[in-house]
């Protein structure tokens, strides 16, 4: 049996777990092609307009998998909780959370896996993944085994992107979503463009939790935690404004991203006071002139 | 210190009852209008929703008559979306408009315990004795006013003389805003029920029944939607208030005594699941349920209004659109956004009704 898993969306953060759990039970997985035009083009033409860039590459990515697997993989994301404080819980996006229902509804035939995952102290909660491997006609032990060997794999796994490496250049913290900052065709190769003016990167993963945990500290807003990705960028845009070693921060968004709508109000501003930050919105236009010009701008500043 | 809360969902109606109660100011909403709309687009984050940039434009006239004080229900779940973001965001905004001191008090959502604490604060210290009486008020208020509002939905459309169930409904709805007594809301509802029974009514008049879907911040608040309920019921469509604050209240806080509503709740969730297994914001799951069941209830088309940047109701469209062709029933989709006019609007949904109309030979 053949398991498809989208190169989109949180498979930046998980796709080691995902790939080793379904191998694990025996299963080949077939992955989506890096995000490129055609995928892309696929996305816009079957998403829907008022989206974000993210989610017409993820329906670009669910669509160009059709009919090469038995199943896709569409996991219904929902919370991060902490067995140290029942009442911090923090949320995926509404899209990450309804995304198996809204395929569902529009591709009828489409075969879809849709785990419920759930998060305690920062691990993926088991029950889900026992029921899918049920669900897929293996047993408890092998379903418990490759819940386990998916979780040893997930804490071993090297990232997906390249991890900061202290080299004596100027740094620039870029700052964003997973599935923007590693996907070079929705972010116009925005981290190679950086790294060819001769600076290092920091990126939000590059930033320790304590450390995003401290800088969202010192936001004001934050009654109640809500967002899991926009929490942590609140956080790091913050921690990487005293950072001594970051020279500039960019700041990476999806044109029209809901959850991150009130960044500029509650951190940019705030970070603005220590370092110089630019905010840039990438939405499906290929034209690089204005990026371009926005970077020579912010790194001419930076000199 | 001076309260408002929000125009929406008759929370506002329960909130003063029980402000009432405490002895505490409390500053009735004002209706939303353009002016207001204005302001929220001009100060609003570039990516904020519809209803962010209205309830800014609100907040900031009831800022201007000197409210400082927010008092809103808390939702703090999978459902809430931008909820807790949207009221702390505005918040800012204002704060630093020129209105220093504005702040957010949530309550209820929490936890029982947390509310006690929070209604403390705000209410001067009561006894806890008190404190749970004002609670019972509120509850038996707002249980009334979502119960009225559903008479002036039956109504409505059948009336005889133009108007007269709007002035019956806000009659009474400032009847309810004076609430100061737990055994009021119930005695005011009994005569509110009496002096409905004699609105003059086409009982022969043929209807047809609608749908009407969107989140809960805008199918109560008829700016919001155009006024389309009203529309809704003069072009001849029946249509009962999706989301009712007190269905939600009930069902979410699982308020003792009130287990009706929470057996409906669980219901309506259960029923949801066939097209909507997530739970995401705005009680997208409770709208499903509820359109489900009014089309098994006859109804012969769905409207559903959207909001500019509204990430759940772009997620119910295409949930809908499946229900739609499920059922075989015409659907039609709205958007608002910050423009003013409706013209073209009303004729869309004049033309949606009366294919309804057409197809059930009416």
């Amino acid at each position: 049996m053949k398991i498809a898993i989208p190169r989109a969306g949180l498979y930046y953060y998980y796709h080691a777990f995902w790939n080793a759990f379904f191998e694990a039970l025996g299963f080949e997985v077939v992955i989506s092609d890096p995000t490129d035009r055609r995928i892309l083009n696929l996305g816009l033409k079957h998403s829907h307009s008022e989206m974000c860039l993210p989610m017409k590459i993820f329906y670009g990515h669910v669509l160009s998998l059709q009919g090469l697997a038995d199943y896709i993989l569409i996991p219904q994301f929902e919370e991060f909780a902490y067995s140290s404080d029942k009442d911090k819980r923090e949320y995926f996006c509404p899209y990450f959370v309804a995304m198996p229902d809204m395929f569902a509804a529009e591709y009828p035939q489409l075969k879809i896996l849709r785990p419920v995952i759930k998060f305690l102290d920062g691990k993926m909660v088991a029950e889900p993944w026992l029921e899918l491997a049920e669900q897929l006609g293996k047993n408890k032990q092998q379903a418990k085994a490759a819940y386990d060997a998916a979780s040893q794999v997930q804490e071993e796994a090297p990232n997906i992107f390249e991890k900061f490496k202290d080299n004596g250049k100027a740094v620039i913290a870029v700052i964003g979503r997973p599935y923007l900052l590693y996907d070079e065709q929705a972010n116009l190769e925005l981290l190679k463009k950086i790294r060819a003016r001769g600076y290092e990167i920091k990126t939000v993963d590059d930033f320790s939790d304590e450390g995003i945990e401290r800088g969202f500290g010192e936001l004001h807003k934050c009654y109640h935690y809500h967002w899991r990705l926009t929490n942590r960028e609140y956080g790091a845009i913050i921690a990487a404004s005293h950072d001594p070693h970051v020279k500039g921060i960019i700041y990476a968004t999806p044109f029209n991203c809901g959850p991150d709508f009130l960044m500029e109000n509650f951190s940019i501003r705030l970070a603005r006071r220590n370092k110089p930050v630019i905010s840039i919105s990438f939405d499906e236009s290929s034209g690089e002139a204005g990026l371009l010009t926005r970077l020579d701008a912010f790194f001419d500043m930076l000199k | 210190m001076k309260y408002g809360s929000v125009p929406a969902l008759n929370e506002y109606i329960a909130m003063k009852a029980m402000f009432n109660y405490f002895g505490q100011e409390f500053e009735l909403p004002v209706p939303l209008n353009e002016s207001m709309l204005k302001f929220g687009e001009a100060h609003s984050p570039e990516y904020a929703c519809f209803p962010f940039k209205l309830y800014l434009g609100y907040l900031r006239q009831l800022a201007e008559k000197g409210v400082t004080n927010i008092f809103v229900h808390g939702l703090c779940d999978i459902r809430s979306c931008r909820y807790v973001d949207l009221w702390e965001g505005t918040a800012q905004i204002l704060r630093e408009n020129g209105y220093p001191d504005f702040r957010i008090n949530y309550w209820g959502g929490y936890g029982l315990d947390l509310s006690f604490d929070q209604l403390k604060e705000v209410m001067g210290g009561p006894s806890k004795f008190k404190m749970l009486r004002g609670i019972l008020i509120f509850c038996l208020t707002l249980e009334a006013a979502d119960k009225i509002n559903d008479l002036a939905n039956r109504s409505r459309p059948r009336e005889k003389n133009n108007g007269e169930t709007d002035a019956w409904l806000a009659k009474w709805n400032s009847e309810l805003c004076g609430v100061k007594k737990f055994w009021q809301p119930r005695k005011i509802f009994r005569a509110a029920l009496k002096e409905w029974e004699n609105i003059p009514l086409d009982k022969e008049k043929k209807l047809i029944k609608v749908a009407f879907v969107g989140d809960m911040f805008k199918v109560h608040e008829p700016f919001s939607h155009f006024d389309t309920i009203r529309k809704l019921n003069r072009l001849g469509a029946e249509v009962r208030q999706s989301l009712q604050f007190s269905l939600i209240f009930f069902g979410m806080n699982k308020v003792p005594l009130k287990s009706d509503y929470q057996k409906r709740y669980a219901e309506l969730m259960v029923k949801g699941k066939k097209y909507l297994q997530s739970s995401p914001a705005s009680f997208l799951d409770l709208s499903v349920g509820e359109v489900l069941e009014e089309l098994e209830n006859g109804a012969s088309g769905i409207v559903h209004f959207q909001s500019f940047g509204c990430m759940p109701d772009l997620l119910l469209k295409p949930i809908l659109d499946r229900i739609a062709k499920d059922y075989g029933v015409p659907i039609i989709h709205f958007l608002r956004d910050t423009h003013s006019s409706d013209t073209q609007y009303q004729t869309r949904l004049e033309a949606f009704v009366d294919l309804l109309k057409r197809k059930q030979k009416i």
